[in-house]
């Protein structure tokens, strides 16, 4: 159902993009004021969301303890996993960001029938479509810099020569064109074939993949098959990000779907679970490196308490406590 | 709190970067002015329909491919009935300079020169080199 | 979702026979089509081919009109390494070309003379069979061993299939060692395989193959071996002729009149 409704939304927004595209007044709205209002929403709720959550305190430190901590010297501690020095925790982080390091677990919750008995296993199918997703994204979102700098920069070319590496017909096939959508394909079937997911998974959570799944689709059939006048979107392009926006005359429905699309996720990807792209820097189990034992972790959240130590009452209360024929620690 | 030095800086780090299009494109100068393509002076009309040409050529220019060396096909009936040689040198380039067309707004919209120009030639080039 | 060895050889079973049905009903389809399309259906259609009168050939001395005709239709560079050579038409010594019909005795002077050879666009060529892409195929229309350089991907398996030697690699970009450019004609890019190809671009206009055009001695006849009023015929009818490594059967379609 959550499915169903979030995949109606989607086919909405798209049939809206598509008829708004056809009438030549919705244009400068397609065009211009959607892209602008969203970039706005997207900077703005991002850094929103950051300065939120740099405010928040973090009151205990709570790195996750896998791997040997670093204790004595003749205990072979693990610096990455357990990290209790800045480099380690900037490895970790590294590695989290850019390779995914917490999908790398037996995190797989399963129930074998002999038995029966309850087995954690790889997760690794997961761990791979989330790394060939977000990877054939970043690269993907890189190489539309052509449309939006002039002259376009040599890093750009470069790796749409890596990307279109099988030089397979013209325009070139890129293999992340391929990738990125048979990655969302099968985070999209997880979440629906397997049970457990499918119970935990909301309404946002199939949102989110129908509309990277729009994306990427408006932008394969733009690519491959329904052509758009290039010329025009790039100018268009231009136009937008040096704030003297032009309104070209056609450049072809599928290219309002996609900008449309594209302008839903970024006015809501701060508000929605999207917004880890930001987060994953700020994971508090990820980031405190796991050095409790040799610094002492003050909550600044703490307000100063006041404290009346045994000591100090009994100093206060000698004579009373003395009279009653108690025992004192200190005469 | 003391990691708050380095959360703004890694913000304003990603918003340069997210902006980086906009500042780019406002020091250098760039406006939405298109390349300046150097049109045949000979011939008022392609092979097909402007707006086709402009999206598509690479299309047409697949399909002649097809005809040609998978088919033995070389004749190519135009939408207003004109017969051409199915040529990428021989009937493209007669009209079109490579360096000043295909090239300028290839490099304009960040498409990769494609891999034609490896085999096929520039007659105009090649006078040139020749001489 | 659990996969038992068995289910998994029972459903790869399952796919191949799919696959293979796919491959029958090709052939069931379009029998002309099919594996051997050249050996019997293909004898009815047209199958160009060329005759090679090295009496003819041999009166003039240090000629090499054809291959400079070739080189310069078909932008062929030349190198000094012989590694890096393409050919499409050269020169052998005729001793190597036959070497199955030698006699001991014959003549050294005859054995060392230099005799074109080519492509021999078989009936049943081997380097299409071998290709991957399709990068190379018999074209039904006319029998030649067509080649698609935007197809092949420079695997060399035609070049190990053919007894003939006829296809070269490159294995360097050729342009700059290309003396003249023809900007009719496509240069080749490094990493693909070419040969001859009866010159279809000029036979497309009617003309006919530039060796055949150059020869001074009129020692190179071409023409559809399949028709049997044709030029060719009548000339085979007339005397004997030897065909390169005929016992392998690829079936070549370059005659020598000797």
């Amino acid at each position: 159902m959550n499915a169903l409704t979030s995949f109606i939304l989607i086919l909405v927004v798209t049939g809206l993009a598509f008829a708004g595209g056809e009438i030549s007044s919705c244009r400068v709205l397609l065009d211009v004021v959607l892209p602008y209002a969203a970039m706005a929403a997207f900077l703005v709720g991002l850094v929103y969301r950051v300065l939120k959550w740099a405010s928040s305190p973090v009151p205990f430190n709570i790195p996750t303890t896998c791997g040997q901590q670093k204790s004595l010297s003749w205990i072979k501690s693990s610096w990455i996993e357990s990290a209790h020095t800045k480099l380690g925790v900037a490895v970790r982080m590294a590695i989290e960001i850019l390779l995914f390091r917490s999908l790398f677990r037996n995190s797989r919750a399963q129930i074998r029938q002999e038995g029966p008995r309850l087995l954690y296993s790889e997760n690794k199918w997961l761990w791979l479509g989330a790394l060939a997703f977000h990877w054939s994204m970043l690269v993907i979102v890189l190489r539309h810099l052509r449309f939006f700098v002039e002259p376009v920069p040599r890093f750009i070319l470069a790796m749409d020569a890596v990307d279109g590496f099988f030089q397979i017909s013209a325009p070139q096939l890129l293999v992340t064109d391929v990738v990125i959508i048979v990655a969302l394909l099968f985070l999209l079937q997880r979440r629906l074939t397997d049970p457990k997911v499918r119970y935990i998974s909301l309404f946002s959570d199939y949102l989110a993949l129908f509309l990277l799944l729009g994306i990427a689709i408006s932008g394969v059939l733009m690519r491959y098959f329904f052509k758009v006048d290039l010329e025009a979107v790039k100018q268009l392009a231009i136009g937008l990000v040096t704030f003297s926006p032009i309104v070209p005359a056609s450049i072809g429905a599928l290219f309002f779907v996609h900008l449309t699309l594209v302008s839903f996720l970024l006015a809501y990807l701060p508000f929605s679970k999207l917004v880890h792209m930001g987060g994953i820097f700020l994971s508090p189990t990820r980031n405190l490196p796991n050095d409790s034992r040799m610094v002492r972790h003050v909550n600044p959240w703490n307000y100063p308490v006041k404290v009346h130590t045994y000591q100090e009452w009994e100093e206060e209360f000698h004579d009373k406590i003395k009279a009653a024929g108690l025992p004192l620690e200190r005469e | 709190m003391r990691d708050k030095v380095w959360i703004i800086a890694g913000l304003l780090l990603f918003l340069g970067l997210v902006t980086y299009p906009a500042w780019h494109d406002l020091v250098a100068g760039t406006t939405a002015k298109p390349p300046q393509l150097v049109l045949p002076a000979n011939q008022k009309q392609c092979v097909a329909p402007l707006s086709y040409m402009r999206t598509s050529h690479m299309k047409l220019l697949l399909q002649w491919r097809r005809s040609v060396v998978r088919d033995g096909q070389t004749k190519y009936v135009a939408f207003d009935g004109k017969v051409y040689n199915m040529k990428l040198s021989g009937t493209c380039l007669r009209c079109h300079s490579q360096q000043e067309f295909c090239t300028r707004c290839h490099n304009y919209v960040g498409v990769r020169t494609p891999y034609c120009w490896n085999c096929h030639l520039d007659p105009a080039q090649v006078k040139r080199s020749a001489r | 979702m659990k996969i038992t060895r068995k289910e998994f050889l029972k459903i790869s079973g399952a796919c191949l026979v799919a696959l293979s049905g796919k491959e029958v009903l090709a052939v069931l389809d379009n029998p002309a089509e099919g594996q051997s399309s050249s050996s019997s259906a293909g004898k009815a259609r047209k199958q160009l081919g060329m005759i090679v009168d090295t009496r003819k050939c041999a009166k003039a001395e240090g000629c090499t009109k054809c291959i400079q005709a070739c080189n310069a239709a078909h932008n062929i560079p030349s190198f000094q390494d012989p590694d890096h050579q393409i050919k499409w038409i050269w020169e052998k010594p005729f001793d190597d070309i036959f070497s199955s019909y030698e006699t001991q005795y014959l003549d050294a002077s005859l054995k060392e003379e230099p005799t074109p050879v080519l492509c021999n666009h078989c009936d049943n060529p081997p380097c299409v069979r071998v290709c991957p892409t399709g990068a190379t195929w018999k074209r039904p229309e006319d029998g030649i061993v067509m080649m698609d350089w935007h197809r092949c991907i420079g695997c060399r398996y035609c070049m190990a299939a053919c007894p003939y030697g006829a296809r070269s690699f490159n294995w360097v970009d050729p342009r700059p060692h290309i003396e003249r450019l023809n900007p009719d004609f496509p240069t080749r890019t490094k990493g693909v395989v070419e040969k001859c190809t009866f010159c279809s671009e000029r036979l497309a206009n009617g003309q006919l193959p530039a060796c055949v055009e150059a020869c001074p001695e009129k020692a190179l006849v071409f023409g559809d071996v399949n028709d049997p009023k044709s030029e060719v015929r009548q000339m085979l009818a007339k005397s004997y002729a030897l065909r390169r490594r005929a016992e392998l059967g690829t079936g070549p379609n370059i005659y020598y009149l000797i």
